[in-house]
């Protein structure tokens, strides 16, 4: 199975000078981490990294350093959704994983329950909001039930094909999806739920940061 | 444990590095075996059955340890344990030690050490492994006349702790090995006069690697294990 690795955003939250992907934990560059547990998942095939090509040289000097082999440079869009697009064109097996470089914290046992859903069209692990959440502006309207919401995390398995002609139907509808889930449901596909991992953390600004330097220091990507 | 593992270990022509490569090759370990002479190391196992590869290597040219891990990756695809043995002393006084003394020293003691690891250990991330670094007392106490050594192995002992932590995420273990005086080659020629019968003798060496190379050896992993022999 490819897997395309989202690695080309600029970290408009983050408030650093380099993008998020390649602030160090621990003197590793953050896209390295999830990388690392990719290619050593053998029936992870190729993996489309999609880089923003401002900082190729970056992304190039991260895989030599740490003796990344299965990755192919991928020129990232305007958006991510564009950049899942453009990636997507190119994988070639009928099953695509997708992850993105700002969770790092992810391992190879937890990728391997992904095999056991070989029949869906889309899996996506969640874990529960431990927060109350609601919608609305200025007032609340209405009361969204906690136990009902699921926060959505990556990497998520994809049938490639029906993912690529969704991609293709949205662009068509000008569709806009913070991500592929979400784009799959909208035309009509099941997406089907899998427990996730709660230290699959999302590093996104500052503070998350700090917190996964904390975490980092233990983490073991075996 | 040790039965078929890939094993390189520097410093192999004499000395303690011999005796843990022969140690080792009688155990059924797949044993490359890297030094600047090799014909010292021919000597010493034409009589030996086992898999093993001599390679001409100089620990002070990163190119050639880049070719050690190259050729070893490409004949055997793997290397489960690394010995970083190879070391140099020149022991000066502070006035007498040269900066070429001082510089050879780090390169082959500390510097060598550091481009071997990483080398090493960019194929040794993916499947896990051992790695055991050959330290000194000179390390841990001051020894006058010593210093450039001292330091080098001070560097190594601090060097191998960050690896144990750092590497730890590969699942690759690293051991520090500090010996006493150990007689060799070496010691022969820097104590003239010592009877070498008197002091530790490299096979105790060997034993404590054979030790490290088992899983009973984990619960003194990235701790400095200091080998002396009291006659």
């Amino acid at each position: 199975m490819d897997c395309i690795y989202l690695a080309a955003g600029i970290g408009k939250r983050f408030n650093q000078e380099i993008p998020k992907q390649f602030y160090k934990l621990n003197g590793k560059p953050i896209l390295i981490y999830a990388l690392e547990v990719l290619e050593k998942v053998e029936w992870i095939e190729k993996i489309y990294v999609t880089h923003n090509s401002d900082y190729r040289k970056l992304y190039e000097q991260a895989f030599e350093d740490y003796n990344i082999s299965k990755v192919i440079l991928t020129e990232g869009g305007d958006t991510r959704q564009e950049s899942v697009y453009k990636a997507l064109k190119k994988v070639a097996t009928s099953k695509v994983l997708i992850h993105e470089a700002a969770r790092p914290f992810i391992f190879s046992n937890f990728l391997n329950i992904f095999t056991n859903f070989d029949n869906e069209v889309a899996v996506v692990p969640t874990i529960p909001i431990p927060f109350t959440v609601s919608q609305g502006n200025e007032y609340m309207p209405g009361i969204l039930d906690r136990n009902s919401l699921h926060n959505i995390q990556l990497p998520q398995m994809f049938d490639a094909k029906i993912l690529l002609e969704s991609h293709e139907k949205a662009i068509e509808e000008k569709f806009d999806a913070t991500e592929d889930s979400l784009l799959l449901f909208k035309y009509g596909y099941k997406v089907k739920f899998i427990e996730g991992i709660e230290n699959n953390l999302k590093i996104t600004t500052p503070l998350d940061l700090l917190i996964a330097e904390q975490f980092s220091g233990g983490f073991s990507n075996d | 444990m040790i039965k078929d593992k890939v094993v390189i270990v520097t410093g192999a022509s004499k000395g303690i590095g011999i005796e843990i490569s022969v140690s080792l090759i009688k155990q059924g370990a797949v044993v490359v075996l890297a030094a600047r002479d090799t014909t010292a190391i021919k000597n010493n196992i034409s009589d030996l059955s086992g898999e093993f590869l001599v390679h001409k290597t100089d620990i002070e040219d990163y190119n050639s340890i880049k070719h050690l891990v190259d050729t070893v990756i490409e004949k055997y695809g793997r290397i489960d344990v690394l010995i970083n043995n190879a070391g140099f002393v020149e022991p000066k006084s502070l006035f007498e030690t040269t900066l070429e003394n001082w510089n050879k020293t780090l390169a082959v003691n500390l510097t060598g050490v550091f481009l071997t690891t990483k080398e090493v250990s960019r194929y040794m991330k993916k499947t896990g492994g051992r790695i055991i670094n050959i330290a000194s007392t000179a390390g841990l106490s001051a020894r006058p006349g010593w210093s450039a050594y001292a330091a080098s192995k001070a560097g190594l002992i601090n060097f191998s702790e960050t690896m144990a932590e750092e590497l730890r995420e590969y699942n690759i273990k690293v051991f520090i090995i500090a010996p006493g005086r150990t007689a060799t080659d070496l010691r022969r020629r820097l104590a003239p006069n010592e009877d070498p019968k008197t002091i530790m003798q490299p096979t105790k060496i060997a034993n404590i690697v054979n030790f490290m190379l088992s899983e009973d050896s984990d619960v003194i992993e990235g701790q400095i294990v200091q080998v002396r022999e009291r006659k």
